[in-house]
């Protein structure tokens, strides 16, 4: 009797498990969908990009990606803005998460209220007026062209975002641990990197990931502030390929989709870190 | 102690500070170009600079790549703050802009030492690079546009002969419609109908409008600016246009085509989606390569008053803060040489080179408008910015062939906003 | 007690490396974010907001101009096509995006957040694939989004031509009636994955138990859902939706990629506004001023929106 009634919800366990992630995986690889026709496309021969009837499959080459490193030194754009966005997301959520701490635990100093309204007033400003004085101090710093001025100004922009967002998140975890650890003897930077960081980690894997995102798309200063061919970010040499009289689609495809790469690559990364922090948490508690 | 180390401390900067002056007497010059066209169009313009450094190699040239939108709006940043390219490639018409705000050099005294090329009189458009009679660019490439079409195309729908008029385009579209099964396989005549601040429909409309006799603004006796085009001949323009999309001669997709290089045109020819349409010659040419079948080229329909098309192209320009000026025009100098034309498959921007040119078989058609083209001096020297008139037509084009304005409503509200601008511009 | 609390603080305050008596110490932990927006949006704030009382020309940017007053405001408010962008921009960009995104991206974290997920190991992997439209290039997703809605090659008119629903291709971007259904489409497509990611991370801080004990008294997925997890995901459901909200009121990206504001002047929005009036018009010190228009409104809504977030706060405390 036990037998048939745990394997009869067993059996139904399975069922509802397996149309779970039957139709989840379903809804996701729809909604990777126009992705995934460009990553189809890229392999096509320039003349078949856009053909007459919705084919998905035509004939595979690997022109277009041969014509990408030919033509553009998209390797340099790669790893330019690799190295500017990896520095300043972990400067942003290095600077974001002590001064979300700070906002978090102390909710009655004076001013607080002032300065986390002037952080989301950073937010109101069209960054394509900006850019003007930002240019010329950046030019007096003598930090033109100089993948510095880059990583400074995409810490800035990501900062509001992160703050607000690891400030929410804080909120969640409760204060006793922070207590607990104080009289342990430790000091507020260990309690944020021993204790809240772990526990926090979803909510800055999250404000990493968007940081990063936002500033690999960055176009606006990065091709204000770079200005030689060689040190140019992905998405300007993107841009590049668009002219006045042509548009080398081929190129533009293939570049996107290696461009998306290392995002997927580094969260895929930091999503396994995290679902084996949280089983480890998930014991702990 | 102290004072030996300060002293240890003067000493050597003052060595080095004399020891790089020296050094940088000797030192090569580097001069930055910057241009604005995509890596696969200037595979010919890397050639000829490639060529230049290897021949100079006390005046080393870096090219940098800008698009054109974005070139402006940086130039007006750097070069007051003291920085920028000291060689800049330019859109012909924005040359006297650019001027006028002080970020080019003027070029008479570099001219009157050594002239370029076949002297400059010699260079088209050189009206759009002067500001009060005096030279600030060099026009370098020239280009206008042509008609483009499918010869199989039109002879299998029984159009004999390229139209010639205005009329006759719209008639040709209509049996080329019909000849691909009417249901939408083929169509006569694409064109870019969208209603961005760039989008190529302000290029057609005026083709229509001068070859008609008209323009948009114009000076009278007085020298007062004023719109000279009638609500009813603007009226006509965009009906004649929207006609297209009411008959279903052309897609109604094109509302949101905007570059005359969209895949939807340069493919369109290729895949035989349109039988005909209309493109410079860079957009033609890789039109060609996009398809199998072979195009031709036709001259733009003439209207009542003439045959016309706009002579646009660009030219190059010096900064004001550049160290090295002479060595700069020396550059200029070879860019707007032979040699470089060699290489470089653009028109180049002089009569005596381009009489000299041997165009192929397919490009004719840019062959006879190039020399009726004119450009659109007619419109730069009027209080009204050219990009903002290109703005306000197209959007109200657009807004005609999505149905929101009827071409009546829209003539009019293009004059109305025009006079507005005439009236700002003044102030 | 007191005596022996108060000098353990004290000592710990010695002890705990900051040096810094308790008091200051919020202060020292916001300083280098205050320091680094402080640098980096100060003067320019400033400068912008200078800029919409001048007379400038994009040729003379870099330059000194003439001081105007309010004549930029009174431009800009007087020369038409404003409320329409106005509308636009709140209603038709913003609005529908957030609430759409809000909802679908709700239902899929809770989906996504199911356990079966992680007995089989497929976290890491439904994670990833949720972010693809996120890390594709937005001129990418909008290029792709336009060929899949091409009347006549596109895959969505195929579909429903192949269903029957419709006889012909529907060209979505060149009708009024379609283009903003369009647009929307691709920007909540691409901007989905964030708000799904963020809120997987704060489902996960809600421990299993509670759902297990709910579930063990007999209540539904759905009670459980609405009675519990809900109310734990509300400061973060609060703090996306202002973020969003404001970052899609400022948004140009996707409107100007997709149609340029048009056909006509339809999808004008206040970004694609400013942005044309500066660029196209060359006169930004009006662009300037849209932009301080744009800034105070978000300021006001972001204003209120947080003293009603702090009351309800307080009403629950």
């Amino acid at each position: 009797m036990m037998q048939t009634q745990s394997t009869h919800r067993a059996r139904g366990r399975l069922a509802k498990d397996l149309a779970t992630v039957v139709f989840g995986i379903g809804v996701l690889l729809g909604l990777a969908f126009p992705f995934i026709w460009v990553v189809l496309i890229s392999f096509r021969p320039d003349r078949e990009i856009f053909t007459r009837t919705f084919r998905l499959f035509t004939t595979v080459t690997l022109d277009n990606y041969y014509a990408l490193l030919e033509n553009s030194p998209f390797g340099a754009y790669l790893k330019n803005s690799i190295i500017i966005c990896s520095i300043s997301t972990i400067a942003a959520i290095t600077i974001s998460l002590i001064a979300a701490y700070g906002f978090s635990r102390n909710r009655n100093f004076k001013g607080r209220g002032l300065l986390l309204l002037l952080v989301v007033c950073t937010q109101l400003f069209p960054y394509v007026i900006l850019i003007t004085p930002l240019y010329s101090m950046f030019l007096k710093l003598g930090l033109i062209d100089n993948p510095i001025s880059l990583v400074v100004s995409y810490t800035a922009m990501n900062l509001p975002f992160a703050i607000y967002l690891l400030l929410g998140y804080l909120d969640t975890i409760p204060k006793d641990l922070d207590e607990a650890a104080k009289l342990d003897g430790a000091s507020t930077i260990q309690i944020i990197v021993k204790v809240i960081l772990p526990i926090a980690w979803p909510g800055v894997v999250t404000v990493a990931v968007n940081a990063f995102v936002s500033a690999w798309d960055e176009f606006l200063f990065a091709l204000t502030l770079m200005t030689s061919d060689e040190k140019k970010t992905v998405p300007v040499g993107l841009a590049g390929f668009f002219g006045e009289y042509t548009t080398q689609w081929n190129l533009v495809m293939t570049a996107s989709v290696i461009s998306t790469l290392p995002t997927l690559i580094l969260f895929m990364f930091l999503q396994r870190k995290l679902v084996s922090d949280l089983a480890a948490g998930a014991v702990k508690l | 102690m102290l004072k030996n180390r300060i002293a240890m401390v003067f000493c050597s900067t003052a060595l080095s500070v004399m020891l790089s002056s020296w050094a940088s007497a000797q030192e090569k010059v580097e001069l930055t170009f910057r241009q604005f066209d995509p890596p696969t169009e200037i595979q010919g313009l890397v050639a000829a600079v490639d060529s230049w450094n290897a021949s100079h190699p006390e005046v080393q040239v870096k090219l940098q790549t800008m698009s054109g939108g974005d070139t402006l709006a940086q130039l007006a940043r750097e070069v007051p703050a003291g920085a920028g390219p000291d060689v800049q490639q330019l859109a012909f018409v924005w040359t006297r802009d650019l001027a006028k705000s002080k970020l080019l050099l003027q070029l008479d005294p570099l001219i009157a030492d050594k002239s370029p090329g076949a002297g400059i009189k010699d260079f088209l458009a050189l009206e759009l690079a002067t500001l009060d009679g005096k030279v600030f660019g060099v026009p370098w490439t020239a280009d206008t546009f042509s008609m483009a079409y499918r010869p199989d195309l039109l002879k299998a729908a029984g159009v004999a002969n390229f139209p010639d008029t205005w009329d006759a385009l719209a008639d040709a579209s209509k049996k080329l419609s019909e000849a691909g099964g009417g249901s939408a396989d083929q169509y006569g005549f694409c064109f870019p109908a969208g209603s961005s601040p760039d989008s190529g429909m302000w290029i057609l409309a005026n083709y229509y409008l001068w070859s008609n006799g008209s323009t948009f603004v114009d000076q009278d006796s007085a020298g007062k600016w004023k719109v000279s085009v009638t609500p009813q001949e603007l009226a006509k323009t965009i009906e004649y246009f929207n006609k297209f999309f009411v008959d279903g001669t052309a897609p109604e997709n094109l509302i949101t085509v905007n570059a005359w290089g969209d895949p939807e045109l340069v493919g369109g020819l290729g895949r035989g989606d349109c039988a005909i349409t209309f493109f410079p010659p860079q957009t033609f040419r890789a039109a060609e390569k996009q398809s199998e079948t072979p195009l031709m080229t036709a001259p733009i329909p003439k209207g009542s008053a003439k045959r016309i098309s706009h002579l646009g192209g660009r030219a190059l320009g010096i900064n004001p803060n550049s160290k090295h000026p002479k060595e700069a025009w020396e550059f200029i100098q070879y860019l707007t040489g032979p040699e470089t034309f060699k290489t470089y498959n653009q028109y180049p921007a002089q009569k005596s080179l381009i009489s000299k040119l041997a165009f192929p078989a397919s490009e004719q058609g840019y062959v006879e408008m190039l020399p009726v083209a004119q450009t659109f001096e007619r419109y730069i020297s009027s209080p009204i910015p050219v990009s903002s008139m290109t703005a306000l037509v197209n959007r109200e084009f657009g807004a005609v062939f999505s149905g929101q304005r009827n071409p009546e409503e829209a003539a009019t509200a293009i004059i109305q906003q025009l006079n507005e601008l005439l009236a700002r511009g003044k102030g | 007690m007191t005596v022996l609390a108060s000098g353990r603080g004290q000592s710990m305050g010695r002890k705990t490396g900051g040096y810094l008596p308790p008091s200051l110490e919020p202060y020292a932990l916001v300083l280098p974010a205050i320091l680094v927006l402080a640098f980096f949006f100060a003067g320019p704030a400033l400068y912008n907001i200078a800029l919409s009382f001048q007379n400038v020309s994009l040729f003379d940017l870099g330059q000194s101009n003439e001081w105007v007053g309010f004549a930029n405001f009174v431009a800009v408010l007087t020369g038409g096509g404003l409320a329409a962008a106005f509308f636009n921009t709140a209603v038709m960009q913003t609005l529908i995006t957030v609430v759409l995104r809000l909802l679908f991206g709700l239902g899929l974290a809770i989906l996504l957040n199911a356990d079966v997920f992680k007995r089989w190991q497929l976290g890491w992997l439904v994670r990833s694939l949720v972010l693809i439209p996120f890390v594709t290039p937005p001129v990418v997703a909008v290029a792709a989004w336009k060929w899949l809605l091409d009347p006549r090659y596109g895959a969505v008119n195929q579909l429903l031509l192949s269903l029957g629903l419709i006889e012909r291709g529907i060209p979505f971007l060149s009708r009024t009636s379609t283009v903003w259904a369009a647009v929307d489409a691709m920007l909540i497509w691409r901007e989905l994955p964030f708000v799904v990611i963020t809120f997987l991370a704060a489902l996960q801080s809600i421990p299993k138990e509670l759902k297990e004990s709910a579930r063990i008294d007999g209540a539904s997925e759905f009670q459980i859902h609405t009675l519990i997890v809900l109310p734990m995901l509300k400061p973060v459901i609060a703090i996306v939706a202002l973020l969003t909200t404001i970052w899609t009121f400022n948004n140009f990206v996707y409107v100007w990629l997709a149609t340029r504001g048009g056909p006509g002047d339809y999808t004008q929005v206040l970004a694609t506004k400013m942005y044309t009036v500066s660029f196209v018009d060359y006169r930004v010190g009006e662009g300037a001023a849209i932009g301080v228009l744009m800034s105070i409104i978000m300021f006001i809504f972001a204003f209120g929106y947080l003293a009603v977030l702090s009351r309800k706060g307080k009403e629950a405390a």
